[in-house]
């Protein structure tokens, strides 16, 4: 039950998850309530496929050991070298992470969140030096996410030199940096994380009355390795100005979505998983492409896709081509059936438009 | 996706079955000789292989893996073993019975054929790992095979090539499949539709069951938590202990060959449905290979040549192209070499055509009118072409167009014309070719100017641009130019300068071991 609980409070994963495919009902209960997909996956035979490498979780918990050993002398010497740490003074280190997750000293998530709020209340006296802080804990007041948002920043640099001192958000990630060549879609989502980070600061910091001697920076860093290598490859500067405003406007989106869901499921507390699961699998749901990409249930909607003849089984651009109209219906309009309405007589002219196209 | 490409996925699904896309190949698929499959497999969250099997399409794959794939001495001994096959097959000078002298010396191509695009990150990993490397126990070898995996990446990325061919893409580019993109990066899943008799339905129900079988680089987690992270402990333990650790590395090489072996022989299957495709190939794709060849000289071989006579070759850094006139040089050829191909293939290719009509860049008309506004001797041939078609067109006053059938002929669009009902009319003045063509007989043979033209139904398409490509990138190396000691001058914070990082890790490496 405690790791249940930890789970539902580190929020992060399932706003991302729900971010993904914020129309489908399903996917808005489970990321509400924290019904893993794989286990409704599991509750109806299909078999879940998503899952992590035990060789990748130890080398992401290795490579972020050896960014923050010694006092995290080599990210901070990384961060020096890209100018998110100025070379004239001292940075201090303060390490918040879980005793769980590696950290020294910090037992709950509550006494990060405290311990937290103390560093902020500190930088805001003007501390004057810089200082790293490894696993910041900060929290979403809104109730929406049951029981909250907890979002735990991997490093946070908190340039106490600067006046007003300035918050700078820190994502740190295994995979290597390949210049040009790093995989967009990881790139986006961990400047996606950051982005709710600093959203996430903003609203702490107003929460804390500081505004006005800290402000939190728009542009983060990211921290990737090095290819084959332990050593870190910062990219600096990163603007997370519009990755903060999808995180406002999500966290609002979500909030509207979970008012209106069915009653069972707003009972929240009280209703036991085999209840929320059922609740996530009797809602509606909205399939897309981008479900194969995180969503175990996606096997059972496209059956359902087929079998209500949605041209989503072809893709999302298919669906959008064919306007609504059905895969069977689009093949009896190819066979020359008479269309009936506006759309299907877009459609059909459509379809045509292209057939006397042969090049001589 | 444009129209053309929906109807013909809604067309496929209709069909129950892919549909082949274009009337001809569009890339060279040669004989088992001159093709090379080579797979990977590498630990989750590393980025060196952990195993790697390659062959020749009709013999079975070698196969190399090491117990630990995180110790990168275990695998550079891998991929030494490894490198002979790979150079070998690509003709490295190092190897050849004599140096070669130019691209002549380097036909016919020989190809690497790869499962998919993770596959092909392989590569770019190896460069990173090798091409500069210090340490190891032959660097040499080492950094020819780092330099060679570089620059299979770095020509991969250009349009058009011909040595590099990922399976999934080759597939896609050849046949229509009815299923979302985003499977389509599946190559079991494509395999499992092409191979498939019978009904939609069955064809489906294999390519979802291909599906779940792991076809990347990475394994499936479950495979890595249930069969190889207990092997794997054990072998080190072993290790460690100078007990018997042989057998769990037997173990271990029994899960990735299998895995392994998967890949390339659904690699081989691709190439094998391509090689025996009935469609010919298309004309241009011969440009594209001797085009190939030449950029396998310079941008390769003629390098690996210096370095054997002892002379400093230039090897492209892996991860920056260092100064911003080089970045611009690298982004004006890519240009040229996107162009050269939207426009070659298509003179060759009706479904191509139809293809270029449904993106806006081609239509057919019939020219209504020809008149000659050239001065004295001059001729200044203008047709007047009255469009068939109804498809969409990006086409403005002043875009470059030439004949199907005849590139060389090319047209400016002077004016475009029609209201509502009527047909699009274009004015064409013709900018190349504008008298017969010597010695060709049919149309060709016919001037421009003569009035037999009208009547005539044609097929326009947009022409290749490359060749402003080609002028920019030539003036980018000028150095002469005001402004070049800023576009020639390296960045101050040069990330390139780095410490080598086998030895700045191998205080760690020996420490893990």
């Amino acid at each position: 039950m405690e790791l249940r609980e930890a789970a539902r409070r580190n929020t992060r994963m399932r706003f991302e998850q729900w971010a993904r495919n914020p129309t489908c009902e399903a996917n808005t209960i489970s990321a509400v309530h924290n019904v893993r997909m794989s286990k409704a996956a599991e509750s109806i035979d299909v078999p879940p496929t998503f899952g992590q490498s035990p060789f990748a979780i130890a080398r992401g918990r290795e490579f972020e050991s050896r960014l923050l050993a010694r006092g995290a002398e080599r990210l901070t010497e990384a961060l020096v070298e890209n100018q998110v740490l100025p070379t004239e003074s001292e940075t201090s280190f303060i390490d918040l992470r879980l005793r769980m997750n590696g950290g020294p000293r910090v037992r709950s998530l509550d006494q990060a969140l405290q311990e937290t709020a103390e560093v902020l209340r500190r930088a805001a006296t003007g501390a004057g030096e810089p200082s790293l802080v490894a696993g910041a804990t900060v929290r979403i007041p809104r109730g929406i996410m049951l029981p909250e948002a907890i979002l735990i920043i991997d490093a946070l640099v908190l340039r106490g030199d600067l006046t007003p001192c300035s918050a700078v958000v820190g994502e740190i990630k295994a995979y290597p940096d390949l210049a040009g060549y790093t995989e967009p879609g990881e790139l986006a989502s961990a400047r996606a994380q950051a982005g709710l980070y600093v959203h996430a600061l903003q609203i702490i910091l107003e929460e804390l009355e500081i505004t006005e001697a800290v402000a939190v920076s728009t542009q983060g860093f990211l921290v990737l390795t090095r290819p084959g290598s332990d050593f870190p490859s910062v990219r600096a500067h990163e603007d997370l100005r519009y990755q903060a405003l999808r995180a406002e406007r999500g966290f609002e989106r979500l909030e509207s979505a979970a008012q209106i869901l069915p009653d069972v499921v707003a009972e929240g507390d009280d209703v036991v998983d085999g209840d929320l699961i059922k609740a996530v699998l009797a809602a509606g749901h909205a399939y897309s492409e981008a479900c194969l990409s995180f969503c175990d249930l996606a096997p059972r909607c496209h059956e359902r896709a087929i079998a209500e003849s949605d041209a989503i089984i072809l893709g999302d651009d298919m669906r959008r081509f064919v306007a609504g109209v059905t895969l069977d219906r689009v093949a009896e309009l190819l066979g020359g059936a008479a269309p009936t309405d506006d759309t299907e007589r877009d459609l059909v002219r459509r379809l045509h438009e292209l057939d006397a196209v042969e090049a001589p | 996706m444009n129209s053309r490409e929906a109807i013909q996925r809604l067309r496929a699904h209709q069909a129950g079955r892919p549909l082949p896309k274009g009337e001809k190949r569009s890339v060279r698929v040669p004989d088992p000789r001159d093709v090379l499959v080579l797979a990977f497999v590498r630990m989750g969250g590393e980025s060196r292989p952990w195993g790697v099997a390659f062959g020749h399409p009709g013999g079975g794959p070698t196969v190399l893996t090491v117990p630990e794939g995180r110790d990168r001495t275990q695998v550079a001994e891998m991929m030494l073993r490894a490198a002979p096959v790979l150079l070998g097959h690509l003709r490295s000078p190092a190897l050849a019975p004599r140096l070669p002298g130019g691209p002549e010396d380097l036909a016919p191509i020989r190809q690497i054929w790869l499962p998919n695009s993770s596959h092909l990150e392989m590569l770019l990993h190896l460069a990173y790992a090798y091409t500069f490397t210090r340490s190891g126990d032959d660097v040499p070898s080492l950094n020819a095979l780092g330099r060679a995996c570089a620059w299979m990446f770095r020509e991969s990325q250009r349009p058009g090539e011909q040595h590099v061919i990922i399976a999934t893409a080759a597939l896609r580019d050849a046949f229509t499949f009815p299923a979302e993109t985003v499977r389509q990066g599946h190559l079991g899943f494509l395999l499992a539709w092409l191979d498939s008799r019978g009904d939609g339905k069955a064809a489906l129900a294999r390519a979802h069951d291909e599906e779940r079988l792991s076809m990347s680089t990475t394994l499936d987690p479950s495979t890595e938590r249930r069969e190889l992270e207990p092997l794997v402990e054990r072998w080190r333990t072993a290790s460690k202990q100078g007990a018997d650790s042989e057998r769990f590395a037997r173990g271990i090489h029994s899960v990735l060959a299998e895995e392994l072996t998967r890949r390339f022989d659904l690699t081989v299957r691709a190439w094998q449905i391509l090689h025996e495709d009935p469609r010919r190939e298309n004309i241009a794709v011969e440009d594209l290979v001797e085009e190939a060849l030449t950029r396998q000289w310079w941008d390769w071989a003629r390098t690996e040549v210096a370095i054997l006579n002892g002379e400093q070759g230039f090897v492209p850094s892996v991860e920056t192209d260092r100064q911003p006139a080089s970045a611009a040089s690298a982004y004006e050829r890519a240009s040229a070499a996107a162009e050269i191909l939207g426009t070659l293939l298509v003179h060759d290719d009706k479904e191509l055509f139809a293809e270029a009509v449904g993106r806006g860049d081609a239509f057919v008309g019939t020219i209504v009118g020809v008149r000659d506004e050239g001065e004295g001797r001059r001729t200044l041939p203008v047709w007047t072409v009255e469009r068939q078609d109804e498809g969409p067109s990006r086409l403005r006053e002043g875009s470059h167009l030439c004949l199907i059938g005849l590139p060389k002929r090319t047209l400016d669009i002077r004016t475009i014309y029609g209201g509502p009902g009527e047909p699009t009319t274009y004015e064409l003045a013709i900018t190349n070719l504008r008298t017969a063509v010597r010695g060709a007989s049919g149309q060709a043979a016919i001037a421009p100017c003569d009035r037999s033209w009208i009547g005539e139904r044609l097929a326009f398409t947009t022409a290749s641009m490359a060749s402003i490509a080609f002028r920019k990138q030539k003036k980018l190396r000028d150095q002469s130019v005001p402004g070049a000691w800023l576009t020639f001058s390296a960045p101050p914070d040069d990330r390139t300068h780095r410490p080598n990082v086998d030895e700045a890790d191998a205080d760690e490496t020996e420490a893990d071991s």
